[in-house]
């Protein structure tokens, strides 16, 4: 990478779903703390693509907002660099949530 | 060395909070501690600021919470910008390294109140409301010892450890908090190991690899900074402890005390009671099967009731669990079950109303609802359980009287009570007695549901040889409509007059208790989960010269006039003080309903956290001093 583009505007760059400080990185397979300068996996995570994977999911989640995301206008006040293109699947979640309303 | 301890942990909601907090009580139990601690946690499935509290004592059972708090142990920053006034001066506190450059501004979970605030507060400080910044003054300001972890590294050692992909081990990630807590009070590691084995005991490997993690940061942080808070040896000797929750105790009861038949809706704070009963609902003495318990999710409340009563009807012991907006649905049931004298038992868990309110939040405020709830006059009994002890042997008692005055019983409880923790000896089951009331088998065609001849009727049930009918009309012996004016006076003063006979046969000293010195100069009275506090403020008190006691109301249907009264007539008016966690102070206008004495000075709190001990004993002598009311708002 000729410029200095940090790793946070990566597709790799999945961001902890309720700790959005923790971040990982899917293809090194590792805990990035803090955004760095991006390595040769880099690849970009554009405003297109985010649009495409908004139109294929039918939203989009910003995890530092705890807010989903479900059209265009509202994804431009995010950060995308909280908006993860995937998730962590926690099988056990159920364990943690509240059992009624 | 710390006899007691108050520790905070935080993070955000359904992010292994609630786990942890788990295994820390286990922990510290296995370890013959006596632990109280509450969660407090957003009505929000997943990501609101959630919090546990611990009360950790080496000499007794703590019974309440209180601030300051000596250790604060921080998932995330929210925790930290929330809690960080809470710390005692000296205090310690622990979180991730790598959020210290995190702001209000770049904490968009947080309410805007409490960001208001905070921005005051850090103006008024002079910092720049960085977590930096923050722990940077209430390390020079408060003496607080900091102890910054660097989550993500912890992370990806343990990854390598346990070869495990960094987003697998990243699920652990709340177990740096009990591994925090653990080393910084010298909680031993085997008393962790037991631990996650026993969360997980059908998952070994999540039991091992929470372990590694643990132990890494437990290392680290004895290494580091040694056991700052190390906790004094357990000098306490149970033989045997148990871990439970409001829910729990209250699930077993109704197991012991015979329940066949348990209906809920889903409502938090209650459905967990049922939850625990559907788990258990195989019954085995000794590899012997004697039954089971039917736990029934219905459509919603007013099916809940109705099935209720319709399983009491047969002869089930039947009970349903709810809350307030649950029991709103439950009224008319209610006043179905009086006009036809069934036996049903309602497990009230309240919390902040009215309408939705604050669903995960605790409260007292339907006391007056649950007494006079539904049209027209009929008798109910209402109890109110003050501990997870008494919740045990008022569950049971619940069915003894709905059986024996055939009418229903209402069992207050609240969100306190449900969603606390706490270790306790097992109940002794010795004095436990099961009375099924008036029954009746073989009345054949002759048999007379609601005869006359006597005030409580033999009960027989559905599916026996007795024919009976059952309606919401006023009904004659038989229980087939009847309007005529002679049958609706006996037959309405038959209904009314057994409170009459409840409040005769039961003794008053089982529905008040009266704790303290004979020659106290001060009374506090209160129900419910203020008896833990109260308790302690007593205590507090004494140590202050103010010579205190506590009247504890326990059943407030039929109510204990007589002895409330004689109590009461005992002190200077304005030494009686209510102590409750709504805002008419509704107990004491129960009082003075059934007495005729008015109470005039008031301490509440209807903020939807529990009433600390710290706040309690302030708001005592404030009105020592010579306010009426104070009203109580500590805690996040």
């Amino acid at each position: 990478m000729g410029e200095s583009v940090e790793c946070n505007k990566c597709l790799h760059f999945t961001v902890h779903p309720s700790y959005p400080y923790i971040v990982i990185c899917v293809d090194l397979g590792q805990v990035v703390a803090q955004p760095r300068e991006a390595c040769r996996n880099y690849v970009s995570k554009t405003w297109d693509r985010l649009i495409k994977q908004l139109s294929e999911s039918g939203f989009l989640y910003c995890v530092e907002c705890s807010r989903p995301i479900f059209n265009e206008e509202e994804l431009r006040k995010h950060k995308t660099e909280f908006i993860p293109f995937e998730f962590f699947t926690d099988e056990v979640a159920y364990e943690e949530a509240p059992s009624g309303d | 060395m710390f006899n007691r301890l108050s520790i905070i942990i935080g993070g955000p909601q359904g992010a292994g909070l609630e786990t942890s907090a788990q295994i820390l009580t286990y922990s510290l139990a296995y370890l013959r501690y006596g632990v109280i601690s509450d969660r407090e946690y957003f009505s929000n499935i997943k990501g609101r600021h959630s919090y546990v509290h611990f009360n950790i004592s080496s000499e007794q059972i703590p019974t309440s919470l209180t601030y300051p708090v000596q250790l604060i142990a921080a998932l995330d920053h929210e925790t930290v910008f929330t809690h960080f006034d809470s710390l005692e001066e000296g205090g310690v506190i622990t979180y991730d390294v790598f959020t210290e450059e995190k702001t209000l501004d770049t904490t968009p979970s947080m309410e805007e109140d409490l960001k208001i605030r905070l921005r005051k507060i850090f103006k008024e400080l002079g910092i720049d409301g960085s977590i930096k910044s923050l722990v940077r003054y209430i390390s020079e300001d408060k003496k607080i010892h900091s102890v910054p972890l660097n989550y993500s590294e912890i992370i990806n050692e343990a990854a390598k450890k346990l070869v495990l992909p960094a987003s697998q081990a990243a699920r652990y990630v709340s177990s740096i908090i009990i591994g925090a807590v653990s080393g910084l009070t010298n909680v031993k590691k085997k008393a962790i190991e037991y631990s996650l084995a026993r969360r997980f005991y059908d998952r070994p490997e999540l039991a091992q690899q929470n372990k590694v993690i643990v132990e890494t940061v437990y290392d680290k942080v004895v290494r580091e900074h040694g056991p700052i808070l190390e906790l004094a040896p357990s000098k306490l000797n149970h033989r045997e402890m148990m871990i439970v929750s409001g829910n729990d105790i209250v699930a077993m009861a109704k197991t012991v005390g015979g329940v066949r038949f348990q209906s809920y809706y889903p409502i938090t704070p209650a459905a967990d009671e049922s939850f625990t009963i559907e788990s258990y609902e195989k019954l085995e003495v000794d590899g012997l099967e004697i039954g089971s318990i039917l736990v029934l999710q219905t459509e919603d409340e007013i099916a809940a009731i109705t099935s209720a009563i319709g399983a009491a009807l047969t002869g089930a012991r039947a009970s349903t669990s709810t809350s307030g907006p649950g029991f709103s649905l439950m009224v008319e049931g209610l006043g179905w079950a009086g006009m036809n004298e069934a036996p049903v038992v309602i497990t009230y868990y309240q919390r902040g109303g009215p309408s939705t309110g604050l669903p995960t939040r605790g409260s007292q405020s339907d006391l007056l609802f649950t007494l006079y709830a539904s049209h027209g006059e009929f008798p109910r009994i209402v109890l109110a359980s003050g501990d997870h002890l008494e919740a045990f042997y008022d569950a049971i008692e619940a069915f003894n009287l709905a059986e024996r005055y055939q009418t229903p019983v209402i069992h207050l409880l609240d969100k306190f009570l449900a969603n606390s923790i706490v270790t306790l000896p097992v109940p002794d089951l010795s004095n436990i007695n099961i009375d099924r009331g008036l029954i009746i088998h073989n009345g054949g065609a002759d048999y007379k549901r609601f005869n006359l001849s006597t005030t409580i009727s033999p009960r027989a049930f559905i599916g026996s040889n007795c024919i009976m009918w059952y309606t919401g009309d006023e009904h004659n012996e038989l229980g087939h409509i009847d309007e005529d004016p002679e049958n609706r006076e006996k037959m309405y003063r038959k209904r009314m007059e057994k409170i009459k006979i409840a409040d005769e046969e039961i003794p008053e000293e089982k529905r008040l208790t009266y704790y303290g010195p004979e020659d106290a100069d001060v009374l506090l009275v209160g129900w419910g989960f203020v008896k833990g506090v109260a308790l302690d403020a007593l205590k507090t008190l004494a140590v202050k010269g103010i010579r205190t006691a506590y009247l504890h109301i326990r059943m407030f249907s039929p109510f204990p006039s007589k002895s409330v009264e004689k109590l009461l007539e005992r002190f200077d008016k304005s030494k009686v003080i209510t102590v409750e966690h709504n805002y008419l102070a509704q107990a004491g206008k129960a009082i003075l309903i059934n007495t005729g004495v008015r109470i005039t000075k008031e301490v509440v709190k209807y903020t939807g956290r529990p009433i600390y001990l710290n706040e309690l004993v302030d708001g005592v002598l404030k009105i020592l001093k010579g306010e009426d009311r104070v009203v109580l708002t500590y805690g996040p």
